[in-house]
């Protein structure tokens, strides 16, 4: 997940200074927000006594009357259940596609992203914790339907609308609608997500998107449950599913020191990729930086990140990348064929792009991703 | 009270536990609506008791996790003038430090870690799907920012967690949960049919004594409706158990002392 230090402001200071205005654009009166019937959800069935069974993620909470999941956002109104998040925006911002990040997907290019409150999982490492680990009315949010998100995309010049920061599974009604809006006018639409969710509102999300970025926290199953109150089997289930339904997928492990760095464990998901998904989808082994509840931990050492990205390389994965960590020299890709730097990057910023047409300049080699 | 602090006068009987110079937070369960929330009529009578040992009515704050919630219940916000203060957690805020436990994180009410100097709990006893009980140590749930987090495998470590932290330890001071209505079955929520009125409170400062209590007093009232005891409708209520595994009280019936009071 991407960090997002500066969302509001300079989402104002975009619209600010354009033709929209702020009209229509209010603060939503978060301390209102839980008495607020908000909007219906979706995914869910009904059970006796009032009760629901939430089914859009693999939690599958069974909500009792006045109760709000584990993701803190739907809350049960007599059998009814709300998305208390839907159509308000806590976080906005303008961010290089590559800060998701998405190395194969328009390179270069900004996307206007945004978020809502909170997520279903409760990673240790979680760089949004404020936003994520809140309930939304303890975040300041923006009443911003469907239509205005894509026009506030249009109105920064973005073509691309992220839905990022927290988890967008957990306003997945928001996501769908405005992705669909969005599809209307011509916009690419992104989700970065953790991956928890069941296959149902997957499959219905994936239609309207056209790259999902996916953190995979761990593969080890207890260190999901330990790390991040998830559960591996349904991320790669979704991983399977994405790259099934054709969409641009790039996948990102948060290397941790002393949780998910062993050599056995990195070697067993490159391959499990390779197996799975093919050589082609990139793998960002990104560097961790102390968190939330790991301020204990060391940032990953650069050796640590080093060997992780050789086992990637060694286990044919064509386009492991090192995030986190921009002198390293992990960011470019490489053409598999000729070994050509195709298209350079440091940070989050690109230095040269000299695919044509997707393909190495030299060899000619098809470079896999959606470039233009 | 009297009884519980060996006392002959209930004003007596809460100074052990208060001093004048106390702010004191009073934590209602107000999430069910009127029906069944801690009862506005308890709440005056013992800031009235509280002025009778010295504090003034704005040294008490009843709070919950949410205006609305307070304002269903009965309540009025007030958070300002003579008398005592009443809001939720949404409008005082949570305390900027996070506390990690051992399964999870939270930022804990500013009104109780930062105003209140010691807190009165006042939960309401119901059923609950998840954790199959609601009383003493599940009301302070309320304190976190984040209890939507702590409700898998039956909200069990996450209660005992919670209510081991020094906030809640230091600060406690006595529980009275609000027992005037039960609901038996089908809660947290208020369902009519499924509630009974049976006109107690319970007195501790022990909240896993109460919660033992209060499990035993449920369960009896299920069972004269016909109804499964909560851990035949596997709902163990097991949060019980690991906060008295925690040493945060007596998880042990035949170690608690119930003196039944009958006031006419």
């Amino acid at each position: 997940m991407e960090n997002n230090s500066q969302p509001r402001r300079t989402f104002l200071r975009y619209l600010g200074g354009s033709a929209l205005g702020l009209a229509g654009l209010g603060l939503a009166r978060s301390l209102e927000a839980s008495g607020l019937p908000g909007h219906p959800a979706r995914f869910y069935k009904k059970l006796s006594q009032k009760r629901v069974d939430c089914q859009l993620c693999p939690k599958r909470c069974r909500v009792d009357d006045t109760e709000r999941g584990f993701c803190g956002t739907r809350e049960n109104h007599g059998g009814e259940y709300r998305s208390l998040v839907y159509g308000k925006a806590c976080a906005m911002n303008v961010d290089p596609i590559e800060k998701k990040p998405l190395f194969h997907f328009f390179p270069g290019s900004l996307t206007f992203s945004i978020a809502t409150a909170g997520c279903n999982m409760d990673c240790k490492a979680c760089q949004n914790w404020q936003i994520s680990q809140s309930r939304p009315e303890q975040v300041r949010a923006y009443d911003l339907p469907p239509n205005q998100v894509v026009r506030a995309a249009q109105q920064v010049g973005s073509k691309i609308i992220s839905y990022t920061y927290t988890e967008p599974v957990v306003f997945l009604e928001y996501v769908i609608d405005t992705a669909r809006a969005a599809k209307k006018q011509g916009l690419r639409n992104c989700m970065i997500t953790g991956g928890s969710i069941e296959v149902a509102p997957l499959k219905e999300a994936v239609q309207v998107l056209d790259a999902i970025k996916v953190d995979l926290k761990s593969f080890r199953e207890d260190t999901y449950v330990r790390m991040c109150k998830g559960q591996l089997k349904p991320v790669l289930r979704t991983l399977e599913t994405v790259k099934a339904m054709g969409r641009w997928l790039e996948i990102v492990y948060l290397v941790i020191p002393t949780l998910n760095d062993s050599e056995a464990e990195i070697r067993d998901m490159c391959r499990w990729i390779k197996r799975n998904l093919g050589p082609d989808v990139p793998v960002h082994l990104t560097r961790f930086y102390p968190e939330y509840q790991l301020k204990h931990l060391p940032p990953t050492p650069y050796s640590t990140l080093k060997r992780s990205h050789e086992i990637a390389q060694a286990e044919g994965l064509h386009y492991a990348y090192v995030g986190n960590l921009p002198n390293m020299g992990g960011e470019d890709t490489i053409c598999p064929k000729c070994k050509k730097h195709v298209v350079e990057r440091r940070g989050f910023g690109v230095l040269r792009n000299q695919l044509k047409a997707g393909k190495c300049p030299t060899c000619h080699a098809q470079i896999p991703g959606v470039w233009s | 009270m009297k009884h519980l602090a060996g006392t002959t006068e209930a004003r007596a009987a809460l100074a052990q536990w208060i001093r004048p110079l106390d702010t004191v937070g009073l934590k209602v369960n107000c999430l069910a609506g009127r029906q069944l929330s801690s009862h506005p009529e308890l709440v005056e009578e013992l800031v009235g008791l509280l002025e009778k040992i010295g504090l003034s009515r704005q040294q008490a704050i009843v709070f919950d996790r949410a205006d609305n919630d307070l304002h269903r219940g009965g309540f009025s916000i007030r958070t300002a003038g003579k008398d005592y203060r009443c809001l939720g957690n949404d409008r005082a805020g949570y305390d900027p430090e996070l506390t990690v436990m051992q399964s999870g994180a939270s930022r804990f009410s500013r009104i109780a870690t930062q105003q209140a100097s010691v807190l009165i709990n006042l939960p309401i006893l119901k059923d609950h799907g998840l954790a199959g009980i609601s009383g003493a140590l599940k009301n302070n749930f309320g304190l976190v920012h984040n209890p939507n987090k702590y409700h898998l495998n039956g909200c069990d470590p996450h209660v005992a967690e919670v209510n081991a932290e020094p906030v809640v330890q230091k600060k406690q001071r006595l529980i009275i949960c609000d027992a005037l209505r039960i609901q038996v079955d089908g809660g947290p929520a208020y369902h009519p049919a499924a509630a009974e009125t049976f006109g107690g409170l319970i007195f501790a400062t022990d909240p896993v004594a109460l919660d033992v209590i209060a499990w035993e007093l449920l369960d009896k009232l299920r069972k004269q409706r016909k109804l499964p005891t909560l851990i035949a409708d596997k709902r163990h209520p097991v949060h019980i158990l690991s906060a008295a595994q925690k040493g945060l009280g007596v998880g042990e019936r035949r170690y608690i002392e119930l003196v039944s009071v009958t006031v006419s």
